[in-house]
C-alpha cells in the first residue's frame, strides 16, 4: 500500500490509498443437503488521485501495481476537481471484529447449518439456509496525514422454509458482527409462522393498521436515506430541503445512523474518505435534526461529514461504484414492549418481507410494495398469511402516523443486504391495494 | 496457463479453473462536468472441485496460490460425500475474439468522456431539466477456462454501456427518467445516441408538467418491450432457471416439463447468441457452447436454463447457462437473453382495444420472490375508450406468475432487442443480462 502511496505523493496534489480485504466462507445447504461451499479470499488496493483538474480512482488487487497509479492521475485530468475532499479526524473507537467469528471453520458453521435444518427437518419443514462469515481488514493512508486501519467480522444465517409447491415460506434474514445461534424460541416462532401460512385469509382494499418489521420495514425507511442526503437537501432536490429542524414525522420516532455500534453489521472505523464513522441522529421524536453529508458537502455547509461515504448502494457494498450516501446501521430507538404493540392491532398486518423495496422513485419517497410475507393480525395474533396485495404510499406521509415501535431490534435489508436494525413499526391507515386475481 | 495445476483425475475429482483479467472503467459525469473516473483492474480467479457431494470453490488474486488453493477445496469437496454427477458436454478447445467495425477498444478515454458530457450537456438544455447523470461503462478483457477434462476456452470480453439520468421538479414531486445506450459490445449504439437522450429530456418535462397519480388497481396494461423484458424476466425467468428448481422436489413439480403456463401465443426463449445482446457470450463460465433454449412454447413448458450439475440431476441436456459476474464468484444459472416471439398485433391495435388500461414505459427495476413479481415502470400514459390521455407518475405492475401469463392478452408483431438488462441473485449483480420482447397487452392486473 505505501509503495503505491508514496508513489502518488510524489506525482499529485492529494491522494488516498485504501486496502480493503475479504476472507469469506459461505456454507449453501438444502434439507441438511450442502449445495456449496464457497472460500473467497480478496485484496483490492483503491487508489485515489487529486490533480489541479480533478480527482480519479483506480482499483487493484496488486500492490505493486504503479501502473494503476499514473492510470488514476493521467485520468484525473479529465475530469474537474468537485469530488475531491479527503479527511484527516481522529477516528472513534469501533469493536466491530470478533476473533471467535473470525476463526470458525467451514465444518463449524456447516454444523451449525445442519442444526438449523435438523429443527425443522423433524418438524416436517424443508429449508434452504445460506450461512455466512467474513474477515475484513481494512487500511487507509492519504495526504492530509491519515494512517488508520480496522478489522471487522460479519456472521449471516438466511433461513428460507419451502412451501409445498416449493417456493419460499417464511423468511430469516440476520446478519451481525459476532457469531449468533439461533435460539429454540426464535426458530420454533418461524415454524409456526410456516404452518399460519398455509392459512390463507383474504382481505379488501382499504386502510389498514400495519406493523411493519425485517425486510418490510428496510424497504421504507431506505427511502429516507436519499432524503437526508445534504447534499440533496442543500440542491432542493430532497423532500427534506429547508425542513430540517421542522416535526416531519411522529412523535415516537427516533431515528440515528450509527456506524460504532460493535454487534451491528454496517459499522466501520471510517469510509471511503478516511472520514471516521458517526453515531448521527437523523430523526429525534419526529423532528428531522441532522443529514448525512460527505466531505465536499460538509466543506460547502461547514459541518463535519458523517462518514457515511460507501462505495455502493443499497443492495450491497461494490468498490466499482461510485462512493455516495450510504447508510451504516440505521438504527430505530425502541418504545414500548412487542406484545403491548401487538395487542394495539385489532385488524390489521404484520409486513415482513416484500417486494420493491430497492425499485422506484426513492428522491420522491413513494413506496410501492408487493407482499411476500405478510400476515393477518386479529386481535393482538396472527392468524394467517395474506397474499397478492401492494402496500402503498409515501416515507414522508406515512411515518407521521406511527402508532408505536416495538423493542425487539430486527435486521432491516432491502434486498438481502443489511442496512441497520429497528423494532416492529406499527403505522396506522396505510393504503392496501388488492390484487384482483 | 496453468499447465500443471490440476492433481486429480476428472473421474477422482471435477476441477475446473476460471481466471480473468478485466479491466472496468467506469466516467461520471453531472453538471456537464466529467467529476470522476474510476478505472478497476480485475485480475484475478477461481478454482472449484465436485466429487459427487457438493461443488467447493475458493478464489485467488495471486496465480502462484491457485494450486494450493485447488488442493484445498478439493479436499473439502472430497469430505462431501454424495452421488451426483455433471452432465456429459463436449470437450472443447477454443479462443474467441470479438472484432467489431465500431468497437470502444479504439477510442480513447477522453474521446468517451466528450461523448458523455455532449450528450449530458444536451440534456441539461433542454428547458425544465433540473439535473443529468450520466455514465459511461465499459469492461474490458479475457476469460480464459480450463478443466481437467480436457476443455480449455479463452474468450474476450467487450461490454459498454451508457446510463443517463434526467431529471425534472413537477408541482410535487421530482421525475426522473433513464434512459441507457449500448448495453453491449456495439459502441455504434451509443454513437448514435444523443436523439435518444434529447427526447427522454424533453419526455421528463412533459411528466413534470402534465403526469397525474393513477388510482391504484388493476387495469389492462400495456408494457413496453423494456418493461416486457423484465417481466419476463421476473415473472418466468428466474424459474427456468434449474439451480432454483433443484433444491425442492416440490418446486420440480410445479415446474414440470409439459405444465400450462400460459395461452398458445406465448413462446419464452433464452438466446444468448444474438448479435450484439446485453446477455450474449459464447461460452458459459463451465466452458459449455451456450445454446438458444426454447423455455414455454405455445404456453407450456418444454424446457429450462442448466448448469452441468443441475443438467444431470433433472436428466436434460446442458445448455450453457452457468455465468458469474466476475472471478470472485462460483457460477451459478442465469439467463442470457430472455426472450419472446412476437405476435400478431400492432401496438395500435393494443391501445384501440383497450377501454380502461395504462400503457407503461421506462424502467425503474423488478424483482421476484416465490412466485410474486414485481415490475416498476418510470411512467406511462393513461387509456380511455381506445386512446391515449395524459402522462402518469411512476408506478409498478406487480402479480403472480401464474394469473400474469396467463392473462396476457395481446403480444406484439415486432420484437425489439433491449438496451436495459441487469439482475441480481444470489449476491451477484449482473450487468450483462438482456432480454428482448414486443409490446404485450395484459389483461387486469394490479398497477400501484
Amino acid at each position: 500500500m505505501y509503495k503505491l502511496f508514496n508513489f502518488l505523493k510524489q506525482n499529485c496534489n492529494k491522494a488516498s490509498v485504501e486496502k480493503q480485504s475479504e476472507n469469506k466462507i459461505t456454507i449453501d445447504m438444502s434439507s441438511s443437503q450442502i449445495n456449496d461451499i464457497s472460500f473467497t479470499d480478496d485484496t483490492k488496493f483503491i487508489i485515489t488521485a487529486i490533480t489541479d483538474s480533478g480527482c480519479a480512482v483506480a482499483v487493484t488487487s496488486d500492490e505493486t501495481d504503479i501502473q494503476a497509479a499514473v492510470n488514476a492521475i493521467e485520468n484525473s485530468k479529465i475530469c474537474i476537481a468537485q469530488q475531491s475532499e479527503i479527511w484527516n479526524f481522529p477516528l472513534n473507537n469501533v469493536n466491530c471484529y470478533d476473533k471467535f467469528t473470525a476463526q470458525l471453520t467451514a465444518q463449524e458453521i456447516s454444523q451449525e447449518a445442519k442444526r438449523i435444518s435438523e429443527y425443522f427437518e423433524i418438524r416436517g419443514i424443508k429449508t434452504n439456509i445460506k450461512i455466512f462469515r467474513s474477515v475484513y481488514n481494512i487500511s487507509a493512508v492519504n495526504t492530509e496525514g491519515f494512517d488508520g486501519h480496522y478489522k471487522k467480522t460479519n456472521f449471516g444465517i438466511n433461513i428460507e422454509t419451502v412451501s409445498e409447491k416449493g417456493f419460499g415460506q417464511v423468511r430469516y434474514n440476520e446478519i451481525k458482527t459476532s457469531f449468533f445461534r439461533i435460539s429454540d424460541e426464535e426458530l420454533d416462532e418461524l415454524c409456526t409462522k410456516h404452518n399460519t401460512a398455509s392459512n390463507i385469509i383474504e382481505i379488501e382494499n382499504g386502510r389498514y393498521d400495519v406493523i411493519f418489521t425485517q425486510n418490510a420495514a428496510g424497504s421504507v425507511l431506505s427511502r429516507l436515506v436519499f432524503g437526508f442526503d445534504a447534499e440533496k437537501i442543500s440542491a432542493g432536490t430532497s423532500k427534506l430541503s429547508g425542513k430540517i429542524g421542522q416535526k416531519i414525522f411522529s412523535e415516537n420516532f427516533t431515528l440515528r445512523d450509527d456506524g460504532t455500534v460493535d454487534w451491528a453489521a454496517g459499522s466501520l472505523g471510517f469510509d471511503s474518505q478516511c472520514a471516521p464513522s458517526q453515531n448521527t441522529v437523523l430523526v429525534k421524536n419526529g423532528i428531522a435534526v441532522n443529514m448525512l453529508a460527505n466531505a465536499q458537502t460538509a466543506k460547502k455547509l461547514n459541518i463535519n461529514p458523517t462518514g457515511n461515504c460507501i462505495r455502493g448502494n443499497l443492495e450491497g457494498i461494490d468498490i466499482t461504484r461510485q462512493a455516495v450516501i450510504n447508510p451504516t446501521n440505521l438504527i430505530v430507538e425502541p418504545g414500548i414492549d412487542d406484545a403491548s404493540l401487538y395487542s394495539m392491532v385489532k385488524k390489521g398486518l404484520l409486513a415482513e418481507t416484500v417486494l420493491g423495496g430497492h425499485t422506484g422513485d426513492f428522491d420522491s419517497g413513494d413506496f410501492i410494495l408487493t407482499s411476500v410475507n405478510v400476515y393477518y393480525i386479529e386481535d393482538g395474533k396472527i392468524i394467517g398469511k395474506v397474499n397478492n396485495i401492494q402496500l402503498i404510499g409515501n416515507v414522508y406521509k406515512d411515518l407521521s402516523n406511527i402508532k408505536a415501535v416495538g423493542t425487539k431490534q430486527h435486521m432491516l435489508s432491502v434486498t438481502s443486504h443489511c442496512i441497520g436494525y429497528s423494532p416492529a413499526i406499527l403505522i396506522e391507515n396505510v393504503l392496501i391495494s388488492k390484487e384482483n386475481r | 496457463m496453468f499447465d500443471r495445476i490440476f492433481n486429480k483425475t476428472a473421474e477422482e475429482c471435477f476441477q475446473d479453473i476460471r481466471y480473468e483479467k478485466k479491466e472496468e472503467t467506469i466516467i461520471r459525469a453531472a453538471g456537464g462536468k466529467i467529476i470522476e473516473i474510476t478505472q478497476v483492474n480485475n485480475t484475478g480467479g477461481i478454482v472449484r472441485a465436485f466429487a459427487g457431494g457438493s461443488f467447493c470453490s475458493g478464489t485467488f488474486c495471486n496465480t502462484d496460490e491457485a494450486s494450493d488453493i485447488l488442493k484445498k477445496v478439493t479436499d473439502a469437496a472430497i469430505m462431501i460425500k454424495g452421488d451426483k454427477r455433471l452432465s456429459k458436454v463436449e470437450k472443447i478447445s477454443d479462443n474467441v475474439k470479438i472484432s467489431l467495425k465500431c468497437d470502444a477498444r479504439n477510442y480513447t478515454k477522453q474521446q468517451k468522456a466528450d461523448i458523455l458530457k455532449e450528450y449530458i450537456t444536451a440534456a441539461e438544455k433542454v428547458p425544465g431539466v433540473v439535473s443529468v447523470f450520466g455514465m459511461y461503462i465499459e469492461e474490458n478483457g479475457v476469460k480464459y477456462y480450463k478443466n481437467n477434462e480436457g476443455t480449455e476456452v479463452s474468450q474476450d470480453i467487450l461490454f459498454c454501456a451508457m446510463p443517463i439520468f434526467i431529471k425534472s421538479i413537477g408541482k410535487e414531486r421530482v421525475y426522473q427518467l433513464a434512459c441507457s445506450l449500448g448495453g453491449n459490445d456495439n459502441f455504434e449504439e451509443i454513437i448514435n445516441g444523443k436523439d435518444t437522450v434529447t427526447k427522454t429530456a424533453e419526455l421528463v418535462c412533459k411528466m413534470a408538467d402534465t403526469a397525474q397519480q393513477i388510482e391504484s388497481g388493476n387495469y389492462d396494461v400495456i408494457l413496453s418491450p423494456e418493461l416486457a423484458g423484465m417481466f419476463l424476466h421476473e415473472a418466468f425467468g428466474h424459474f427456468s432457471e434449474a439451480d432454483i428448481v433443484i433444491k425442492s422436489k416440490e418446486l420440480q413439480k410445479t415446474m414440470s416439463i409439459g405444465n400450462i403456463f400460459g395461452n398458445k401465443d406465448l413462446t419464452i426463449y433464452d438466446d444468448p447468441e444474438i448479435e450484439h445482446g446485453t446477455g450474449s457470450y459464447v461460452y458459459d463460465d463451465e466452458g459449455v457452447k451456450s445454446k438458444k433454449t426454447i423455455i414455454v412454447k405455445n404456453g407450456v413448458l418444454v424446457g429450462r436454463l442448466h448448469s452441468r450439475e443441475s443438467a444431470d440431476i433433472m436428466n436434460e441436456p446442458s445448455n450453457g447457462h452457468c455465468r458469474a459476474i466476475n472471478y470472485s464468484f462460483k457460477p451459478i444459472v442465469r439467463m442470457g437473453n430472455i426472450c419472446m416471439e412476437p405476435g400478431s398485433n400492432t401496438l395500435d391495435q393494443m391501445i384501440e382495444s383497450t377501454e380502461n388500461g395504462v400503457f407503461l414505459f421506462g424502467l425503474f427495476g423488478g424483482c421476484t420472490v416465490g412466485s410474486e413479481f414485481t415490475v416498476n415502470a418510470q411512467g406511462g400514459y393513461i387509456i380511455k375508450n381506445g386512446k391515449i390521455e395524459g402522462l402518469i407518475n411512476p408506478c409498478a405492475v406487480s402479480g403472480n406468475l401464474y394469473t400474469a401469463l396467463k392473462n396476457i392478452d395481446m403480444i406484439g408483431n415486432k420484437i425489439y432487442k433491449n438496451t436495459v438488462g441487469a439482475c441480481g441473485k444470489d449476491g451477484q449483480y449482473m450487468r450483462k443480462s438482456g432480454s428482448a420482447a414486443p409490446y404485450i397487452k395484459i389483461k387486469n392486473i394490479s398497477v400501484g
